[in-house]
């Protein structure tokens, strides 16, 4: 698996600068929005990297080309389930990052609940699409699955601009108390079930494939 | 011990079946995979590498089933290199040096420095030759005691493909090291070769030592009526032109006062398809 992570690692250093672009597109929407939740505009763009870096490997014919590596096929999968985990860790940090920012310069106040809220959600975000694309990719093509892909982050676009700019739900977040404190995490829960429940299909689908 | 032994492999597609092709590669031997375009070299290939899920049939490697443990020994040339298109030399050095247990960077970068590869040029502006070559260069620098190459030499030029038949020949004193190579131009596989293995339509249509094919089949210009006089048994295929036949005999079958003209590979090859066909 290290190689193929060293694979990965190597393409997304070449992603420098439109990843740069997302990122101060993020921070400052966060930041200087009004709104931490804005950042999330950030973690859309990670979650689409690992459906975007499949796409090209099929395109340059890397799947077909990697038969002949030391991997077996149950490792090719869960290395894609394992980097997706990674990003949503990596969207989780710096969506708390860009709200803790936003503090420091005084455009938000700091309350657990909307810390909370967005880090989950930042988490919850970034994992939604390659868990729901992924599948799709291993049984039909990274093709296919981009369309998916574009699709469900155009709604998730939509829908979460439409719910984290309400002021209830902001409010909602700020004074999280009580049994409320659950919901973020049966979220967090029910979205790892369904992550489960990917790898495993993305695995009988990609056993039974012929590359 | 055997290199690779495939028994009763088959495979079915729309308008294509690989049919119950069985074949033995001997550890410090070469074998040729001959065959039109289309005949099911590849699919043989892809499936000795767990690529392709047969129908049915065995496949063994070094005595035990294709696993990715096994995978370290083998090296692969596919008849397409696939490296991400942005990547350059040393970026394929890095991924390589964390995929092989036995790779070896000092090979790899006299293999790139004989073929004269650029090391910081993107992939994707490789010509065919260049993206071969440097699949070769990462086939053989882990150490592999297999070589499995599909389509190697198409795309470059006869020095180079020279080139490669040497580091093959060198690639085979070693008796532990054995190479199945596939192709469609048979006269890089006579050089080199120890067995061919012909195939055509999805079907293995012999698998055998090429001296002793050579040996048992020749050529014998001739007329229809002589041929008619003959075993009939002795005679595999003809080609009936202007100014006479010409067929393709069993030297066994055809008695001595016959002038029989030895046979190249490729030669036989075209005899066999046609006859099929």
């Amino acid at each position: 698996m290290k190689g193929l992570m060293m694979k990965e690692i190597i393409m997304i250093k070449k992603m420098t600068f439109p990843i740069i672009i997302f990122l101060a597109a993020g921070v400052m929407s966060g930041v200087g929005g009004g709104n931490p939740f804005f950042c999330l505009v950030i973690v859309v763009f990670l979650s689409a990297i690992s459906m975007g870096n499949y796409n090209r490997d099929e395109l340059s014919k890397w799947n077909q080309y990697s038969i002949a590596m030391p991997w077996d096929r149950k490792t090719v999968v869960s290395f894609r389930y394992i980097f997706m985990i990674i990003m949503g860790l990596i969207s989780t940090v710096l969506s708390s990052a860009v709200y803790l920012l936003s503090i420091v310069v005084g455009t938000s106040e700091f309350s657990g609940g909307t810390l909370t809220v967005l880090a989950i959600g930042a988490f919850v975000v970034s994992l939604i699409m390659p868990t729901i694309c992924t599948p799709i990719a291993m049984r039909f093509s990274s093709n296919t699955a981009l369309w998916v892909l574009m699709l469900i982050g155009g709604c998730i676009g939509g829908f979460s601009t439409a719910i984290f700019t309400e002021d209830d739900f902001i409010n909602f977040a700020k004074n999280l108390s009580g049994i409320a404190n659950l919901i973020p995490y049966i979220i967090v829960a029910g979205m790892l079930l369904l992550y489960a429940v990917s790898w495993m299909i993305s695995l009988k689908f990609y056993q039974k494939k012929d590359i | 011990m055997n290199a690779i032994e495939v028994k009763n492999l088959t495979k079915k597609y729309k308008g294509f079946t690989l049919d119950n092709v069985s074949l033995t590669l001997e550890g410090g031997c070469i074998m040729g995979l001959i065959g039109e375009n289309g005949a099911g070299k590849s699919t043989v290939i892809k499936s000795i590498l767990g690529g392709i899920n047969a129908d049915s049939g065995d496949i063994v490697i070094f005595g035990k089933k294709v696993s990715a443990d096994i995978k370290q020994d083998i090296g692969v040339v596919l008849d397409e290199v696939g490296i991400p298109t942005e990547f350059t030399v040393m970026e394929v050095e890095r991924v390589m040096r964390n995929t092989y247990a036995n790779w070896s960077e000092d090979t790899f970068f006299g293999y790139i420095k004989q073929f004269g590869l650029p090391l910081k040029k993107k992939f994707r502006t490789f010509s065919k030759g260049m993206k071969m070559k440097l699949g070769m260069a990462i086939a053989l620098s882990h150490n592999a005691k297999l070589l499995i190459l599909d389509e190697p030499t198409s795309g470059l030029d006869p020095v180079v493909r020279d080139e490669i038949i040497d580091i093959l020949n060198d690639f085979t004193r070693d008796e532990d090291h054995s190479v199945l190579i596939s192709s469609h131009i048979v006269s890089d596989l006579e050089k080199i070769c120890d067995y061919i293995a012909f195939m055509h339509k999805g079907r293995l249509m012999l698998c055998e030592e090429k001296d002793r094919l050579l040996e048992q089949y020749g050529l014998m210009n001739t007329t229809e009526n002589i041929l008619k006089e003959l075993d009939r048994s002795a005679v595999i295929s003809k080609r009936v032109g202007k100014w006479g036949t010409e067929a393709l005999v069993d030297r066994e079958k055809i008695p001595h006062t016959f002038d029989v003209k030895p046979i190249s590979i490729e030669e036989l090859f075209v005899f066999m398809v046609k006859e099929e066909k």
